[in-house]
């Protein structure tokens, strides 16, 4: 009887109850092993990070804004070939207080703006005298000798003559300063407005809730829904005075 | 004393079987003592590396669990994931060690199995553990470039007035310098190489548009301005490059899990 043999018959009984498994233990599971590859995958946080990424907002600097705004009405004053000039001279009556000179210039500047009565295709130029019409800038108290229909608190129209109420050129009105409108705004709609009567329109109404005002309308008494505009629609691109139907 | 004193009386004979006797039952003792014990090591030699096994699947079964919808919490996770590969590196020492005075029993098939079996499994837990150190090196990286972008990112996500145009030009190049300085290993390497040549272009195309803008050139200003869209778009695509490079070593990862845990896939 041999000590190791005896051990050896001993031991190998107890191999036989643990089992001789060397194949090692099925714990996983098939969905498991899909998990561990997709969870690492997600732990990426470059998707995350760039898929949020935006292309940043640039704010137009001022220059460039200037120069856009300069070529748009260049090009609309091109779009429009030149059919017709239309002259006028400028005078004014009672005490004036305004700077003329600015009138005189913003005025043309509002006459041949691409935006406005231009796109008829007219050049409006000032001459000294003999002009088609006359504009004249009129202290308040002097609306009336220009017509019964002309009252101290607005601009008007009388025949050859377009006027333009001191008052109104210097402060607006009330109403346009309160919705935010500019005066320089308001200058161009008010030139725009009694030219366009010169042309030949009569008053218009507004169109629809929230759409910009024909300039015909009367927007310093009531903007019936309409918001203030002061240049011309395309639908008033018309004027009897120079023969010229809708452009 | 009294022992020698009564084996005096004791014939020869009889002495010589009376000596036999004992030698044998002690002998007989012997061997038991040392088989209960024989079988005890080997018994827990297996449970232990087995519930080894189990407790290493608890734990990387308890990491993938941990929520990753944050960045936050993807950092925490991959920590977790960090861990399982130290546990399986401490294991390897100490897991499958036979005590010398039982290792001559290894003679015996059954149990020459069991040792085999256990080096079988730390060498597929090492396979698994050096894989899942690469990943996690890898992912490590990526959460390093993906934070130094979204940094730089945060400046630039608002309404940009020109003011800030120059601060642009800045943050791209402190991104370039902190992206160039990380160290990676290869497999992320590609992928440092591809952030690094995006974010010199973004850096570069703001540049052009600083210039543009000091020149108030309209042309180049909306060429840059183009060429900023194209380059941020080009930065998008980083995470696409990034999962090309990921890819084998998850597929990897996922070959070696399956086969610790002995799983046909
Ligand atoms: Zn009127």
């Amino acid at each position: 009887m041999c000590f190791m043999c005896s051990v050896a018959y001993g031991v190998a009984g107890v191999s036989v109850l643990l089992g001789n498994s060397g194949a090692p233990l099925a714990l996983a599971t098939a969905t498991q092993v899909k998990t561990i590859s997709s969870q690492v995958q997600s732990l990426q946080d470059l998707p995350s990070v760039l898929g949020s990424m935006k292309v940043p907002n640039l704010e137009e600097p001022a220059w460039l804004k200037d120069q856009n705004a300069a070529e748009a009405a260049a090009k609309a004053a091109k779009s429009v070939p030149v059919v017709k000039v239309v002259t006028y001279d400028v005078t004014s009556k009672g005490a004036i207080t305004a700077n003329m000179a600015e009138f005189r210039s913003q005025a043309n500047a509002t006459l041949n703006d691409g935006r406005g009565w231009a796109r008829l295709g007219v050049s409006f130029q000032e001459v000294a005298s003999g002009g088609m019409f006359t504009l004249v800038m009129s202290e308040a108290s002097q609306m009336p000798t220009f017509s019964s229909g002309c009252g101290t608190d607005y601009s008007c129209r009388a025949g050859r003559y377009v006027v333009i109420n001191q008052d109104r050129w210097l402060g607006a009105t009330p109403s346009w300063n309160n919705a935010g409108g500019s005066l320089r705004d308001y200058r161009h709609m008010v030139i725009n407005h009694e030219t366009g009567h010169w042309l030949g329109h009569e008053h218009e109404f507004c169109g629809g809730p929230g759409q910009p005002a024909p300039v015909m309308q009367q927007q310093s008494i009531d903007l019936q829904g309409c918001t203030f505009n002061a240049w011309p629609t395309a639908s008033e691109m018309w004027s009897t005075q120079l023969g010229i139907t809708k452009v | 004393m009294i022992l020698s004193k009564k084996l005096r009386h004791i014939s020869p004979k009889r002495r010589r079987t009376l000596t036999i006797t004992a030698i044998s039952g002690l002998f007989v003792v012997l061997v038991a003592v040392y088989t209960f014990w024989s079988m005890n090591t080997w018994s827990s030699y297996k449970t232990t590396y087995e519930s080894w096994q189990k407790e290493l699947q608890v734990s990387v079964d308890a990491a993938m669990a941990l929520p990753g919808t944050t960045s936050a919490e993807r950092a925490k996770k991959l920590t977790a994931f960090k861990n399982v590969s130290g546990t399986i590196t401490s294991a390897q020492q100490s897991l499958c060690h036979t005590p010398v005075i039982i290792a001559w029993q290894h003679v015996i098939v059954g149990l020459r199995q069991h040792e085999e079996a256990c080096a079988q499994t730390i060498s597929k837990a090492d396979t698994f553990g050096k894989k899942m150190q690469m990943t996690t090196s890898y992912l490590e990286s990526e959460q390093t470039v993906a934070m130094t972008i979204e940094k730089t990112l945060a400046a630039s996500q608002d309404k940009v007035t020109e003011a800030t145009w120059n601060s642009q030009v800045t943050t791209w190049q402190d991104a370039d310098k902190a992206i160039g300085k990380m160290s990676s290993g290869a497999t992320f390497a590609p992928v440092k190489a591809s952030a690094l040549e995006k974010v010199k272009v973004l850096e570069s195309t703001w540049q052009e548009l600083l210039a543009a803008h000091a020149a108030k050139d309209k042309t180049k200003y909306t060429e840059a301005q183009s060429n900023l869209t194209i380059a941020y778009a080009a930065l998008g695509s980083l995470s696409t490059v990034s999962a090309g490079q990921l890819a084998p070593l998850t597929t990897a990862l996922q070959s070696a899990y399956a086969q610790l845990f002995s799983l046909k896939t």
